[in-house]
């Protein structure tokens, strides 16, 4: 064996040396490396050598496989360098597979990240509420009509699936004391079959603030830099009276249609404004429910619709789209 | 509301920019078309569902008195015997009368304008008393006076009860509804409806005609056990103006004569003839300036709300007698910034918050990062589940037993979900049927058991995009290798374990393991189930996102110094045997820093019943440089170990 490794080493290096082109230094380094390679069949034999002989024929061809691609590199660098074969660019690349978020949750992130910088922490609420968080502890008691705005699933154990994500400033501010400043992002269901906008399952984005001299002009501030933020520098913020149980004042948030910036076009009615919002301070009864004094803090409250911004963010005209879940329909808006 | 602005017209001078006028008293002006407004009205403001009602806000923002005002009330005296029997769901009831009308059509000009405002005219008595109904805001009822036997009670229906209403259904009533009776049956529902036997028609001659005050609360309750909504009840159940019932009453009346003929009966019944006067509301300028924000001066107070009708003195505040929604400060304040003009508000942003900022949401949303990067498209299904889609899982699997509906929008998806599985699956249905054959998708969301669970769900089905380097059928391996790239990625120290969950094939399901605890599973999803949404296979996984949590902390690991030695080993791997039997064995060998599995082969040159599998073991000593002779050593004792357990080395 020791013979034999050694002949094949003087042939080896005399073929490397007499080597006169970079093809031929490849065929070399085949015939004798590659998988049918000389010296590769040689090593791949060792398991058929007496086991005593084993260690030393291993060790033999090792240091002459290592000689070989050294004499291999160096001879290498001494042949003029020619170019391989020419490849076609024009065939597509593999590209990696990549997947997406669903628009939902980009526009989302966005809000709470807006949020965040303005130092609003975030909380999440249960979906399936009971009518106490939906509605009584919002100011909004039984036969209240402003329940008949809300149409409502509710289960068989007589809890309810929340019709907004409100029930969370309850839960907060019940195990928290002020100053707070949060920010809740989740789904809520009403009874309102699909159509172009309109949705059994939608999603919001709930605020609030309760601090020592909260007034609604930091209502105003905070939603109009949120604005801005969101749709851009030109963009502007109408707060329109309005009315919810559980805030007072209580207002609309109109924002300048993105679309037409404000000159009036289909997505806005033709009147230069889109609702995205509803706000308003908070309910000195909803405080007082929660053990707040409401003449130490106030606070305000929002809850925006998640499918109403990025409807307007990326000109979606139709709810459903969200829901049906085509992927070409995600992989679009990535 | 419809409101044709002629009639508005009439009571106050509108200024040019009324629409913006009332948009910004927050009266949403939804349309204007033909000379009719349709109005937003808010339930806080039963007040402004009349035309006086709006006549006054544009009167109080243009400091223009109303054009004109209807005030007269008649005297009090008997003119038919009337009980109130509930007194607390009928505070106030007043009752006229009118002898010798004509009943017939209405003139063009009434049912004009109660046409414009959405009411179909349906003879002058009856028109005249929706006409002030619209003008006044206060729902009257007018009764055939030859219909009414003996007397009117207003009380709670009996049990059983029948009605006919003016509708022509037949109702059958329960002591929560509030009725007007005679001596002998129920002639109205409260404040909803009148009886279609006590009701005007060609041959009425005497009209007793009702103008009250019902608590909102029994008229809401009322007309949602028997499932109407009329003009009246909506009305009502937002509160009634008290003081406006016997003025409705008188001016009603004096209309019914005007259209219909007749001699009306000057004088009335009232059951509350001196009702209390509004209590003042204490304020203090200098909350309103910490709520709102905005310069307030003490006379500015004054100034703004008296045109509307508050009186301002000495801190308090006496609100008009038709605003039912004023009764504590904050009610004030906000009637100041609707008056002063939201828009006029400044805006103040304060962004250093005094607390630490947290995020409850950063480590769902970073997972659901990886995972899109990972390939996997993440998709929003409706979280109703159809519970024929779980079934077929046993009788004690809790995910059988989602919580019920008790109003399904689609009477077959009846349940909350308690698992993403089928979610995803019609999604897949859905693309499937869209001609979309390469699906990766995935959900993070909740699921309802005992408790609300958030879980991680992903599903492979189909192929991938066919191009030159790519078209393979989605299997088992990838949803187990995007499950493990996950995991890793969170930095989650996982294990799989073979296990059996009923969701799963049996066979090709593995548990996912942290920290001895099991937190999902994945594998191929079992036929009972893919069938049902018309899939061949689908190979999906589930955790619970609760295991995120476990994540460990990132940690430096300083670079190896001295250089690695690789082997490439192959072995024939009978039936019976696992790949994970020999990296068992692998791992073992000293010095070895990892393994990958590089070669799986069946066929030519195998013999029938094993599988070549080629490991690329890479052995590293962390101090010094390895000698081949001692990894030589290593992979000689992986060879004999695995030989004793009947693994082959492949030998060319």
């Amino acid at each position: 064996m020791q013979d034999k490794i050694e002949k094949l080493r003087e042939k080896a290096l005399k073929l490397i040396e007499d080597v006169k082109s970079s093809e031929e230094l490849e065929r070399a380094r085949v015939s004798l490396l590659g998988k049918k390679g000389e010296i590769t069949g040689l090593i791949r034999s060792i398991g058929k050598l007496p086991p005593e002989e084993r260690p030393l024929a291993g060790k033999l061809l090792n240091a002459l496989k290592r000689e070989v691609e050294e004499r291999i590199e160096e001879k290498r660098k001494t042949l003029p360098k020619v170019r391989k074969v020419k490849i076609d660019t024009s065939i597509p690349g593999r590209r990696p597979k990549t997947g997406a978020l669903h628009p939902l949750t980009r526009i989302e992130e966005e809000i709470v990240d807006i949020f965040m910088r303005m130092g609003f922490s975030v909380e999440y609420g249960p979906e399936i509420e009971t009518d106490y968080y939906n509605f009584t502890a919002l100011n909004t008691p039984e036969h209240h009509p402003a329940r008949d705005l809300h149409d409502t699933f509710y289960l068989e154990d007589g809890n309810l699936l929340r019709t907004h994500t409100s029930p969370v400033q309850i839960r907060v501010m019940e195990k928290k004391k002020p100053p707070l400043r949060i920010i809740s992002p989740g789904r809520a269901y009403r009874f309102d079959p699909f159509d172009p906008s309109h949705s059994p399952v939608f999603h919001q984005v709930e605020g609030l603030w309760v601090d020592r001299d909260v007034s609604f002009s930091d209502l105003k501030g905070t939603l109009e830099a949120f604005g801005k933020e969101l749709f851009g520098k030109e963009t502007r913020i109408k707060l329109v009276p309005h009315y919810f149980p559980f805030t007072e004042p209580s207002a609309e948030v109109h924002l300048s249609c993105p679309f037409c910036k404000e000159k009036g076009c289909r997505v806005c009615k033709y009147t230069g404004w889109v609702e995205i919002a509803g706000c308003g301070m908070v309910h000195p009864e909803v405080l007082r429910g929660v053990g707040i004094d409401p003449y130490q803090w106030t606070g305000f409250a929002f809850g925006m619709g998640v499918e109403r911004i990025a409807m307007l963010r990326y000109g979606i005209d139709d709810i459903r789209n969200f829901y049906e879940n085509d992927l070409r329909f995600i992989e679009g808006l990535r | 509301m419809k409101l044709p602005v002629e009639w508005l017209e009439e009571w106050v001078e509108l200024p040019e920019d009324f629409v913006d006028v009332l948009d910004n008293l927050g009266i949403g002006v939804e349309g204007y078309g033909d000379g009719v407004l349709d109005l937003e009205i808010t339930p806080n403001r039963p007040d402004l569902l009349s035309v006086i009602g709006i006549a006054r806000e544009i009167a109080g923002k243009t400091g223009k008195p109303l054009k004109k005002n209807i005030e007269a009330v008649f005297p009090v005296r008997n003119v038919f015997p009337v009980e109130v029997e509930d007194k607390e769901g009928c505070p106030r009831y007043t009752l006229g009368l009118i002898k010798g009308v004509k009943v017939g059509p209405s003139p063009e000009w009434m049912a004009r304008r109660l046409e414009l405002a959405g009411i179909n005219p349906i003879n002058n008595v009856v028109d005249a008393t929706n006409y002030v109904m619209l003008e006044l805001g206060q729902p009257l009822h007018p009764f055939d006076r030859e219909k009414v036997k003996g007397k009117i009670v207003v009380r709670r229906a009996r049990d059983g009860e029948k009605i006919t209403t003016l509708d022509g259904v037949e109702r059958e009533l329960n002591p929560e509804i509030l009725v007007i009776a005679d001596a002998e049956r129920p002639v109205a529902l409260a404040g909803i409806m009148g009886a279609e036997d006590s009701g005007i028609d060609e041959e009425t001659r005497d009209v007793l005609l009702e103008s009250a005050y019902f608590d909102p609360i029994r008229v809401r309750r009322g007309r949602k056990i028997l499932n109407i909504s009329t003009e009246a009840s909506y009305r009502f159940e937002r509160g009634g103006d008290v003081y406006v019932v016997p003025v409705a009453l008188r001016r009603a009346l004096e209309l019914i004569r005007e259209v219909a003929g007749g001699e009306v009966v000057e004088g009335m019944e009232d059951t509350l003839p001196e009702p209390e006067g509004r209590k003042p509301v204490k304020i203090s300028v200098s909350f309103g300036k910490r709520l709102l924000g905005i310069e307030i001066k003490d006379e500015d107070v004054k100034d703004w709300l008296e045109p509307f009708g508050f009186r301002v003195e000495d801190g308090k505040v006496i609100p008009p007698r038709w605003r039912r929604d004023i009764h504590e400060e904050v009610d004030v304040w906000e009637e100041v910034a609707r008056i002063y003009g939201y828009e006029r508000v400044p805006s103040s942003v304060r962004v250093i918050s005094s607390e630490p900022v947290y995020d409850n949401g950063k480590i769902l949303r970073q997972a659901k990062r990886v995972l899109s990067g990972l390939g996997l498209f993440e998709v929003y299904p409706i979280p109703f589940m159809n519970p024929e889609d779980v079934a077929f899982l046993p009788e004690e699997d809790e995910r059988r037993k989602g919580r019920r509906l008790k109003n399904p929008m689609w009477p077959e998806k009846n349940v909350m979900r308690t698992t993403l599985i089928p979610g995803l699956l019609s999604v897949a249905r859905y693309n499937l049927n869209h001609q979309i054959r390469d699906i990766r998708i995935f959900e993070a969301g909740k699921v309802f058991l005992s408790e609300e669970r958030i879980k991680i769900a992903g599903l492979f089905v189909g192929e991938e995009k066919k191009t030159w380097y790519s078209g393979r059928k989605y299997d088992f391996y990838d949803v187990k290798g995007a499950v493990e790239e996950f995991l890793t990625l969170m930095r989650i120290p996982f294990e799989l374990r073979d296990e059996k969950d009923p969701l799963f094939d049996e066979g090709t399901c593995l548990g996912i393991w942290v920290n001895e605890r099991c937190y999902g599973y994945l594998g191929e999803i079992k036929r009972e189930l893919v069938e049902r949404y018309e899939i061949e296979h689908a190979y999906g996984f589930e955790l619970d996102a609760s295991l995120l949590e476990l994540r460990e902390p990132e940690e430096f690991v300083p670079l190896p110094r001295f250089p690695h030695i690789k082997r490439d080993l192959s072995f024939l791997v009978p039936a019976g045997k696992r790949c994970e039997d020999v990296l068992r064995v692998i791992r073992e060998a000293t010095y070895l820093e990892r393994v990958e599995v590089i070669d799986i082969y069946r066929g030519k040159n195998i013999p029938e019943g094993y599988t070549s599998m080629t490991f690329s073991c890479v052995f590293r000593h962390p101090e010094r440089t390895l000698t081949d002779d001692e990894v030589e050593h290593e992979v000689q004792e992986i060879i004999r170990k695995l030989e004793d357990e009947g693994i082959q080395l492949r030998r060319q």
